[in-house]
C-alpha cells in the first residue's frame, strides 16, 4: 500500500506540488488574518505572516522528500556529493572522463559495425523460423540453386516453401535508365517471409499465377530512385523494356533474404518469365534459391525428414533440371540449414572477409578500454590517497565504511556514465566515419546497427568498466588504515601497496600500447606497401563502364563489332579523351574472368599447368591503361567472326612468353588454346608483348595472360576503359553515345579506376587507420598514467628527496632517480608487451603484404614510442623533485 | 531529514501522535491543526509550519489520514484532513506507547 501510494504520488507528481504550494499558501494567509485582527496593518500582518512561515521552499523539499524510499534518498544524497565533488576538480574530470569516453566509444562503435554484419538478422518476423534448401552433391560440394520442377515438386510437401532468382535488369524510370538488383519470387514469397506492405500492397499469390506486371520496391531503392515519392504506387516503371506497375513497398531495412541484400526490385516469377526480364526462363534449369518457414511444432531436422523424403523420390536422381553443358548429373542430397541472418552470397563470403578485420578491432577496442579502465584506477587511486583526509573525518563522524565505499563506486558510477554519454557520441561519429563514402564499400554492405542490443551493449560495458576501476582503489582505500592520517595531519601517506598496485597498472597500460603500436605498424606498413606496389597499369585519369553486349527483348539488337568500332571512334572525340578501348576485363575493376588450356607445339607441357587467363581487347587497350607494348605491334580491331580456320592475331604478356617460350623470341610464333576438356581448339600468333599486369587486386601477382580479338557473341558484356581527364560530363557523353548506337543497351555506373583500386583497399585502409587511431590514444593513456603516477611518486618521497639533497645530490641525479622509476614501469611493461606483440603479430599474419609478422621494426617503433612518451610523461614530476627545498621538506616532517 | 526541526522542542514522534490525535475530533486544515495543539496545550506546544507540513505528508504516505479540498469557515479553499481507519488504530497504538514510555521515564525520574 505504501509502495502504491508512493508510485501515485511520484505519477501526480506535479499536482502534488500544486497542492502543497495552494495549502501552504493558504495558511499564511489564515496566520496574516490573525496577525491583523491582533491589529497590525494588512501590509505588516502579510510580511509577519511571511516571516512566521519560515522558509517555505525548504518546508517544500522537505515534503517532497518524504515520499522518496530511505535508501534511494541515500543514494540521491552520496550521487549529488560525488558530482559535486567532481565538479570542484575539472581536471581530473576531463581526463578521466575522456579517457572512459575513448574507450566506450570505440568499443560502441566497433560493436555496431560486428552486430550490423555478424549478428544481424534478416529483417523479417520471426527470421528464426527460416530455413534454406542445398543439395549436397557430395564430393562436388554444395549448391543452393533448384529449378521450377524441383521447386514445385518440393513445394506440394508439408513444410511451407517460397522460392526467388536474382538478376540485374535494365530499369528506366521517367526516362532515366540504370541498372537493378531485381528479385524474381514465387507468390508465396512474401506469405512466407512474413511481411507487410509499408505501402501498397505485396505480390500474392494470384499476381504470379496471373504473371501481373506488378513490381514492389524496396525502401531503399523507392527513396533512393524515386526521391521517396508518395504518389509511387500506380506509377509505371520499365524493367528491361517491359512495363512494370508498381504496387507496394516493402519495409525499411529490407532488400531480399541474402547477405549483404541489396535487392531493390521484386516482381512475379511468371510475369519476368513471359516478359522476358529473366532470359532463358525454363522450369527445368537450375537457378533459383528455394526457403520456407518452420512452423510452429517443426524442428529443423523433422522437416530435413519430410522433404529430403519428397526430394529422393522426385528430385535426387535429377529427374526435374536439366544440366548445363558440360555438367553431369550426381546423385543429391538434400540439406536444410538455418538462415536467420540471411542466406549466403555465393561469390561474395562478406562475413568472413569483413569478420576478422572487425573481430580483431574488437579485441583492440577491448585493450584500449582495459587501458582506460586501468587509467581511471590510478586516477582514482591518487585521488583518493589525496582524500584520505576527508574519508577519514567521514568515518570518524559516523559513517560506515560501507557508505563511503557505496559512496566512491558511485563516484566512478558517475564518471562511466559521463564517459558512455560523450563515448556515444563519439561512437555515433565514429561509425559515421568508418561508413561514410571515402572508406569504401562497407557501407553498401554494413547497415551499422544503433538498436537495443548496442545501447544494451554500451550500457554493460561502461558499467563494467565502473566496476573494473572503481571497485579496486574503493576497497583499498576503504579497507586500509583511514585513521592514522587524522593524527598526523600534513604528513603524505607512504607509498606502501598503493605503490605496487598504480605501477603495475601502468605496466599493463604499456604492454597493451607496445602490442597495439607494434601492431598498428604492422598494418600501416601494409597498406604502403600495397599502395607503392607496381600494378603494371596506370590507374589515374581512367574512367570505366560496363556495357551489356547481348539482345534482350529491351535492347532488341546485340552490339556487334561494328558498333563497337563506330562506338570507339565516336567516344575518341569527344573532347578530354585520349583513347578509348572495349574489353571483356579491366585490371581491379573487374569484368569476366576466362581461362583455356595453352599448348605450344613441339614445347613440353608447362609443370604448373596451362590453364592461362585471356582478355577479349579492341586495339588501343594497352595505351588506355599505361600498359607499355615491349615489343610487336598492338592487336587488330573486332570482326563479326573469325573465318574458319584462320589463325588470330593475340597479343601476350611478358610473363606468358617467360613461361611457354623462355628466352626465345615469341613474336611471330603460335600457339594453341582449347576449352577444358574440348578437343577443337585455335590457333593464335604472337603479334605483340606486354609488361605484365596485375588484374585481380594489389596483393595478388601478375600472372601469365593473352590477350585476343573480340568477336561477336563472345562475351556477355564488355568494359569500356578510357584514358580522360575523370569527369561526369565525359562519362555521360560516352554514355549518351553507345545508347545513340545500340540503342536499349543496359550499362553500368562510369567508375574512375583509381577509385576501385582505393575501394580494393578498403579494408587494410580501415585496419591501418584504426590501429593507429588505437595506438595512438594507447600512448596517450600511458603518458596520462605515468605521469600520474611519477607526480605521486615524488610527492610521497618529498622527504628522502629533500634528504639527499641535503646530503649533496646533484640535481642530475635527482632527476636520474625520477627517470630510473619511470623507465623501470616502462621495461616491465615492454618485457610483457612485446610477446604479446609477436603473438597478434603471428594471429594478423594472413593480412600482412610486404612485412613479416615478427619485424624488428614494428617493435623497435613500439619501443622508441614508448621510451618517448615515459620521457614526456616525467618532465614535470622530475622538475618538481629538482625543486624541492631540502630545509623545506625536512621540516615538513 | 529532519533538518528543519529546532522549533519543535518535542519528542521524535510525538509530532504524528499530537496531530492523529488533534483530528481525532474531526477534519481539519493544517493551520486548523496548529491551532487547535497551540489552544489546547495553552500556548506550551508551538508546532512549527516546517515540521508540520512533512508530518502530514508523512502521514499521507502510511494511509493513517486523507486530504480533500473543501471550504474552510470563511469560505475560502482549505485542504481538510481527516483520519483514515488505519489512522485511528495507530493513534490508539502510539497512544499506548508513549503512555508506556512516559511511565517509564516517571519512574526513572522517581527511583533512579
Amino acid at each position: 500500500m505504501r509502495f502504491f501510494r508512493r508510485v501515485l504520488y511520484w505519477l501526480r507528481f506535479r499536482a502534488e506540488q500544486d497542492d502543497l504550494r495552494e495549502e501552504i499558501a493558504q495558511h499564511r494567509a489564515l496566520v496574516a488574518a490573525e496577525f491583523e485582527r491582533r491589529g497590525l496593518t494588512a501590509d505588516a500582518a502579510r510580511d509577519a505572516a511571511r516571516r512566521a512561515m519560515g522558509n517555505e521552499t525548504s518546508m517544500r523539499e522537505q515534503a517532497r522528500g518524504v515520499w522518496l524510499a530511505p535508501r534511494l534518498d541515500a543514494f540521491l544524497q552520496d550521487w549529488r556529493y560525488s558530482w559535486r565533488g567532481l565538479r570542484h576538480s575539472p581536471a581530473f574530470t576531463l581526463v578521466a572522463v575522456t579517457s572512459l569516453a575513448v574507450g566506450i566509444g570505440a568499443n560502441a562503435a566497433v560493436f555496431g559495425l560486428l552486430d550490423g554484419l555478424l549478428l544481424a538478422r534478416v529483417p523479417v518476423p520471426s527470421a528464426s523460423q527460416l530455413i534454406h534448401l542445398k543439395r549436397d552433391l557430395g564430393p562436388d560440394g554444395v549448391d543452393d540453386r533448384f529449378s521450377r520442377s524441383e521447386f514445385n515438386a518440393l513445394a506440394a510437401g508439408p513444410v511451407s516453401l517460397a522460392m526467388f532468382g536474382s538478376t540485374f535488369a535494365p530499369v528506366e524510370i521517367d526516362g532515366v535508365g540504370a541498372n537493378a538488383s531485381t528479385d524474381v519470387i514465387d507468390g508465396r514469397y512474401f506469405g512466407v517471409t512474413g511481411l507487410r506492405a509499408e505501402r501498397g500492397r505485396l505480390i500474392s499469390p494470384a499476381d504470379d499465377e496471373a504473371a501481373a506486371p506488378v513490381v514492389v520496391l524496396t525502401d531503399r531503392f523507392w527513396r533512393g530512385r524515386m526521391n521517396g515519392d508518395p504518389n509511387v504506387i500506380g506509377k509505371t516503371i520499365t524493367i528491361s523494356g517491359q512495363r512494370f506497375s508498381v504496387i507496394g513497398v516493402t519495409p525499411s531495412g529490407f532488400a531480399g533474404l541474402r547477405f549483404p541484400a541489396f535487392a531493390a526490385l521484386f516482381i512475379p516469377y511468371r510475369s519476368a518469365a513471359t516478359l522476358g526480364v529473366l532470359p532463358r526462363a525454363d522450369d527445368r534449369r537450375q537457378g533459383l534459391t528455394v526457403f520456407g518457414r518452420l512452423g510452429a511444432s517443426q524442428s529443423l531436422e523433422g522437416a530435413q525428414g519430410q522433404l529430403r523424403a519428397l526430394w529422393d523420390h522426385c528430385c535426387a536422381m535429377g529427374q526435374l533440371f536439366t544440366p548445363a553443358k558440360g555438367q553431369t548429373v550426381v546423385a543429391a542430397r538434400l540439406v536444410l540449414d538455418d538462415v536467420s541472418r540471411g542466406i549466403p552470397h555465393p561469390k561474395m563470403d562478406l562475413r568472413g572477409m569483413f569478420g576478422r578485420v572487425l573481430w580483431a578491432l574488437m579485441a583492440g577496442v577491448g585493450l584500449l578500454l582495459l587501458a582506460a579502465c586501468a587509467n581511471v584506477a590510478n586516477l582514482l587511486l591518487a585521488r583518493g590517497s589525496a582524500r584520505t583526509g576527508e574519508l577519514a573525518m567521514r568515518l570518524a563522524l559516523g559513517a560506515s565504511r560501507a557508505r563511503l565505499a557505496g559512496q566512491l563506486v558511485i563516484e566512478s558510477l558517475q564518471l562511466s556514465l559521463l564517459g558512455a554519454a560523450a563515448g556515444g557520441l563519439l561512437a555515433w561519429w565514429g561509425t559515421k566515419y568508418l561508413t561514410a563514402e571515402h572508406v569504401g564499400d562497407l557501407a553498401m554492405v554494413v547497415q551499422p546497427s544503433v538498436g537495443p542490443a548496442v545501447f544494451l551493449f554500451t550500457t554493460v560495458v561502461s558499467v563494467a568498466s565502473a566496476l573494473a576501476f572503481g571497485v579496486a582503489p574503493a576497497a583499498h582505500l576503504v579497507r586500509g588504515d583511514l585513521l592514522s592520517p587524522l593524527s598526523q595531519a600534513g604528513r603524505r601517506a607512504v607509498p606502501g601497496r598503493r605503490g605496487v598496485l598504480d605501477r603495475g597498472l601502468v605496466a599493463l597500460q604499456v604492454a597493451l600500447a607496445v602490442l597495439l603500436v607494434s601492431g598498428a605498424t604492422l598494418l600501416v606498413q601494409t597498406l604502403r606497401n600495397l599502395q607503392d606496389t607496381k600494378l603494371g597499369f596506370e590507374p589515374a585519369q581512367r574512367l570505366a563502364i560496363t556495357v551489356e553486349t547481348r539482345a534482350t527483348s529491351y535492347a532488341r539488337q546485340a552490339m556487334t563489332a561494328q558498333m563497337a568500332n563506330e562506338m570507339l571512334r565516336r567516344i575518341r572525340g569527344i573532347p578530354g579523351v585520349r583513347t578509348a578501348a572495349f574489353a571483356s576485363l579491366v585490371p581491379v575493376y573487374g569484368g569476366r574472368t576466362m581461362t583455356d588450356n595453352v599448348t605450344v607445339p613441339g614445347a613440353q607441357a608447362p609443370s604448373d599447368g596451362a590453364s592461362t587467363l585471356f582478355v577479349g581487347v579492341t586495339p588501343d587497350y594497352f595505351e588506355s591503361l599505361g600498359m607499355p607494348l615491349l615489343t610487336g605491334h598492338d592487336i587488330g580491331p573486332p570482326v563479326a567472326t573469325l573465318p574458319r580456320g584462320a589463325i588470330r592475331d593475340v597479343v601476350v604478356n611478358d610473363l606468358f612468353v617467360k613461361k611457354f617460350f623462355g628466352d626465345h623470341n615469341p613474336v611471330g610464333q603460335v600457339f594453341r588454346d582449347a576449352d577444358d576438356g574440348d578437343t577443337t581448339f585455335t590457333e593464335d600468333r604472337i603479334v605483340g608483348v606486354v609488361a605484365a599486369a596485375k588484374f585481380a587486386d594489389a596483393r595478388s601477382p601478375a600472372r601469365p595472360m593473352y590477350f585476343v580479338p573480340i568477336n561477336d557473341g563472345d562475351w556477355p558484356f564488355l568494359v569500356l576503359v578510357m584514358r580522360s581527364s575523370v569527369d561526369a560530363t565525359i562519362a555521360a557523353s560516352a554514355g549518351r553515345t553507345i545508347s545513340a548506337i545500340a540503342p536499349g543497351i543496359g550499362r553500368g555506373e562510369p567508375t574512375s579506376l583509381a577509385a576501385s583500386i582505393d575501394a580494393a583497399l578498403t579494408r587494410e585502409r580501415i585496419a591501418a587507420t584504426l590501429a593507429t587511431l588505437f595506438g595512438i590514444i594507447a600512448l596517450s593513456l600511458v603518458a596520462v598514467g605515468l605521469y600520474g603516477v611519477m607526480l605521486y611518486q615524488v610527492a610521497a618521497r618529498t622527504t628522502e628527496i629533500g634528504i639527499r639533497v641535503a646530503l649533496g645530490a646533484s640535481p642530475s641525479a635527482v632527476v636520474g632517480l625520477v627517470l630510473r622509476q619511470s623507465l623501470a614501469i616502462v621495461a616491465i611493461g615492454l618485457a610483457a608487451g612485446v610477446p604479446l606483440a609477436l603473438l597478434a603479430g603471428r594471429a594478423v599474419s594472413s593480412q600482412l603484404y610486404g612485412i613479416q609478422p615478427y619485424s624488428l621494426s614494428a617493435l623497435g617503433v613500439a619501443t622508441i614510442a614508448l621510451f618517448g612518451v615515459a620521457l614526456a610523461a616525467c618532465l614535470v614530476p622530475a622538475r618538481r623533485a629538482v625543486r624541492i627545498d631540502p630545509l623545506a621538506a625536512l621540516r615538513a616532517s | 531529514m529532519a533538518r528543519g526541526d529546532k522549533n519543535s522542542e518535542l519528542l521524535p514522534g510525538t509530532l504524528d501522535l499530537l496531530i492523529l490525535r488533534a483530528l481525532r475530533g474531526g477534519s481539519l486544515h493544517g493551520y486548523g491543526i496548529a491551532e487547535r495543539l497551540r489552544a489546547v496545550s495553552d500556548d506550551v506546544l508551538q508546532v512549527g509550519e516546517s515540521s508540520l507540513y512533512p508530518a502530514l505528508q508523512r502521514l499521507l504516505l502510511d494511509g493513517y489520514v486523507r486530504a480533500e479540498w473543501g471550504a474552510s469557515e470563511n469560505n475560502r479553499r482549505a485542504r481538510f484532513y481527516t483520519l483514515t481507519a488505519i489512522g485511528r488504530k495507530q493513534l490508539v497504538a502510539e497512544q499506548d506507547e508513549f503512555e508506556r514510555m512516559v511511565g517509564a521515564i516517571r519512574a526513572v525520574l522517581r527511583f533512579a
